[in-house]
């Protein structure tokens, strides 16, 4: 702008007004105009030095020189802001162009880092799905995640080498099959099943060699009849001598809260109840904790379990405490009795475990079945399924109760020839009528 | 004299935005909508030796913005993912659900080496909740994921023609390589964790036992009426943690519309004086 408005002052005064000739104003305006550096600059001011004959007055002549030299002052400014200009533009791009070559660089170290990560990906295990590579990976699986190899004292590499013998890569599908659930039995463990779509592996003997103890004839007959309510899969009645009973067969049934407060509540005037669980062969854990919690009136120590933390047999974690709170609900208050034999298995063991810690409670029968370990699944190539123990549970003394749970009354007789009466119910009736 | 300077402090508040929106661009915010669908790849130790394939189905919003910081080259991006796979182990005959939320905010810097072509690089924290689930099993139906990690990301933009089509070809990276994440313990179980078992459960994570990758490449061709943005997405999600290995990965096709808008108070007039995050 500075330079625009001296230029036109400058233009305006060379034209007449100061008496200058045309062709001495276009020598004027070439010099001082046209040329940018301070030697002509210098040169026209002395032109107009030298000017000062061609009738110019000493007054218009000071203006031209002023005006003269205004104008190369501004001229001179604006170039130097043009250079200034210049120079920051390429100190910019200069410093841009670092900026993407930086950039560039960051960029290739990390695709390169990428590559080497890359190249330290996980390995997935893959077997092939034929009778040696389904051998081989459920051996893996129990190797890596089975909890009992050395609580139960088995060699699992000797057992991988007397099986492996066996395999034949034309097996058919149930030889595959039968020789794979025999080398499941080996670890004794109910929990452990080989599961296909046409037959479940299982590992039976915890009970089948053991007396039943149990006739659900008898019960339905000569106990329940036909009047007993049904709530939360639970069977239950009031017995002629003021006993309430309640049969549980399975934990997998989901118990309401709400059903439980009926149940108890309807039992508040019996002199106890009988917890019959015999034959119940687990379920939820979930379920045998809200069950559970309705007969104690404090917060108790119930057990503990561990985990696996590793592939190594013996890699396990610390025992973590397993609390029992009471309810908030209804709790029975008067003496209980849970009646158990060789069937009482997982979820069902885990109950017992708890309620025998209750002053209240008389754990009457048989010996319990066991199973004291937290199923997992998993599953071989050809897509048949696995469950095995992985998490050891304990009771409160910190012992194992995998292989069953003692009663604190143990009932031997069961006369199978007197089919009218069950000898475990009557016997738990009594102990009720007599503590009371 | 109270009231002079209470004047002129209102009087700056309120002028104060009317020289700025004059003065300065007004900063218009990019958003792209888009559904996807693809094929999936999920293997989790914890769950299954095998390796799940099937269909995924993917959701992914974008919002994009230049901030006035650095002299006005910083982008304000905002990525948020919703995926569904449902797939199916070798045989056929188990099926394994997973899913995941994800949320990334993040700061980049633009540059322009070329007229047609911007640069960004930046970082993004990224935020990540998730599940898989095996319907099958019986302890351990399920694991769950969730990590929350500082992320690498850079991303190209290039405008182009064909004779007289404009398109915008966008490429863009993102890794994780330092934060935190949730897994459960080898042999753990859901129910040892709910009744208090939290030992051990939180993870530092970077590349030595996580390895997370995006790259969007996509292509967006602006009509009269709108701009249809089609992508290419592909996600590695791994970790090594616990003796717990994870794979999962994704690659979808998706399509969606992506546009340029301005959120300004009251009703003020707008001149054509705007600032794009791609040019």
């Amino acid at each position: 702008m500075e330079v625009r408005r001296s230029y036109r002052k400058l233009n305006e005064v060379t034209g007449s007004s100061f008496g200058v000739v045309s062709d001495q104003c276009r020598q004027l305006k070439r010099f001082v105009i046209t040329r940018r550096n301070d030697e002509t600059n210098q040169k026209a001011l002395n032109w107009l030095a030298s000017g000062k004959a061609l009738a110019m007055t000493d007054t218009n002549f000071l203006k031209l020189t002023t005006l003269v030299s205004d104008y190369v002052a501004a001229k001179s400014k604006s170039l130097t802001c043009n250079l200034q200009s210049r120079a920051l533009f390429l100190t910019r791009r200069s410093q841009r162009l670092r900026r993407t070559a930086a950039m560039t660089k960051t960029i290739s170290i990390i695709c390169l880092s990428f590559l080497y990560i890359f190249s330290s990906c996980v390995e997935i295990d893959e077997f092939k799905d034929t009778p040696r590579g389904n051998f081989e990976a459920l051996w893996k699986i129990m190797d890596e995640r089975y909890c009992f190899f050395s609580y139960k004292e088995v060699d699992w590499n000797e057992i991988h080498d007397r099986y492996s013998a066996q395999v034949k890569d034309k097996m058919n599908r149930d030889e595959l099959f039968q020789l794979l659930n025999k080398m499941l039995q080996e670890l004794q463990d109910g929990h452990v099943n080989l599961i296909t779509p046409f037959d479940l592996g299982r590992y039976w003997k915890w009970f089948e060699d053991y007396p039943e103890n149990f006739d659900g004839k008898i019960l339905n007959e000569h106990y329940l009849g036909t009047d007993f309510s049904i709530a939360s899969g639970m069977r239950y009645k009031m017995l002629e001598d003021s006993i309430g009973y309640i049969y549980y067969g399975n934990f997998s049934s989901g118990i309401s809260p709400t059903s439980l407060d009926y149940i108890l509540y309807k039992f508040a005037d019996c002199d106890g109840i009988i917890i019959d669980v015999r034959n119940n062969g687990g379920g939820l854990l979930s379920n045998a904790t809200e069950f559970a919690s309705r007969f104690t009136n404090e917060r108790k120590l119930v057990g503990y379990i561990q985990h696996k933390t590793g592939k190594g047999h013996n890699d396990f974690s610390d025992l973590f405490p397993i609390y029992l709170d009471p309810s908030t609900r209804i709790r029975y208050q008067k003496p209980v009795v849970v009646l158990t034999n060789r069937s009482c298995y997982s979820a069902t063991n885990d109950f017992v475990s708890s309620m025998r810690l209750f002053p209240l409670v008389t754990i009457m029968g048989d010996k319990t079945g066991g199973g004291s370990g937290l199923p997992m699944s998993s599953e071989l190539p050809n897509g048949w399924a696995v469950r095995f123990s992985a998490c050891p549970t304990y009771d409160a003394d910190k012992q194992p109760v995998e292989s069953g749970i003692d009663p604190d009354i143990l009932i031997e007789e069961w006369d199978d020839k007197d089919r009218t009466q069950d000898p475990f119910i009557e016997a738990a009736r009594n102990y009720l009528l007599k503590s009371d | 004299m109270q009231k002079y300077l209470a004047f002129l402090i209102l009087s700056c508040f309120t002028l104060f935005p009317c020289f700025s929106q004059e003065d300065k661009p007004l900063r218009l915010n990019y958003r792209s909508s888009m559904l996807g669908l693809g094929q999936a790849s999920v293997y989790d130790s914890y769950l299954s030796p095998l390796n799940y394939s099937g269909n995924s189905y993917s959701f992914m919003e974008e919002r994009i913005s230049m901030t006035g910081l650095s002299n006005g080259n910083i982008a304000v991006q905002q990525l948020f993912y919703l995926d569904y796979y449902s797939t199916l182990n070798p045989p056929g005959n188990a099926i394994q659900y997973a899913g995941f939320l994800e949320y990334s905010p993040g700061l980049f810097y633009r540059l322009a080496p070329l007229p047609d072509l911007k640069v960004f690089a930046g970082s993004q924290i990224n935020a990540l909740a998730g599940f898989v689930y095996n319907p099958r099993n019986s302890n351990n139906p399920a694991t769950a994921k969730a990590h929350l990690n500082l992320t690498l990301s850079a991303a190209a933009s290039y405008d182009f023609r064909i004779k007289s089509q404009p398109f915008r070809l966008r490429y863009q990276i993102s890794s994780p390589f330092v934060g935190a994440m949730f897994s459960q313990n080898f042999g753990q179980s859901f129910y040892e964790i709910s009744i208090g078992n939290n030992e051990n459960l939180v993870h530092f994570a970077s590349y030595h036992n996580q390895i997370i990758l995006r790259n969007n490449l996509s292509l967006e061709i602006p009509f009269n009426f709108m701009t249809i943005r089609l992508m290419y997405a592909n996600s590695f999600y791994e970790t090594r943690v616990n003796y717990i290995n994870t794979r999962i990965y994704n690659n979808s096709f998706m399509i969606g519309f992506s546009r340029e808008f301005f959120t300004i108070p009251g009703k003020k007039q707008v001149k054509g004086n705007f600032k794009r995050v791609f040019e």
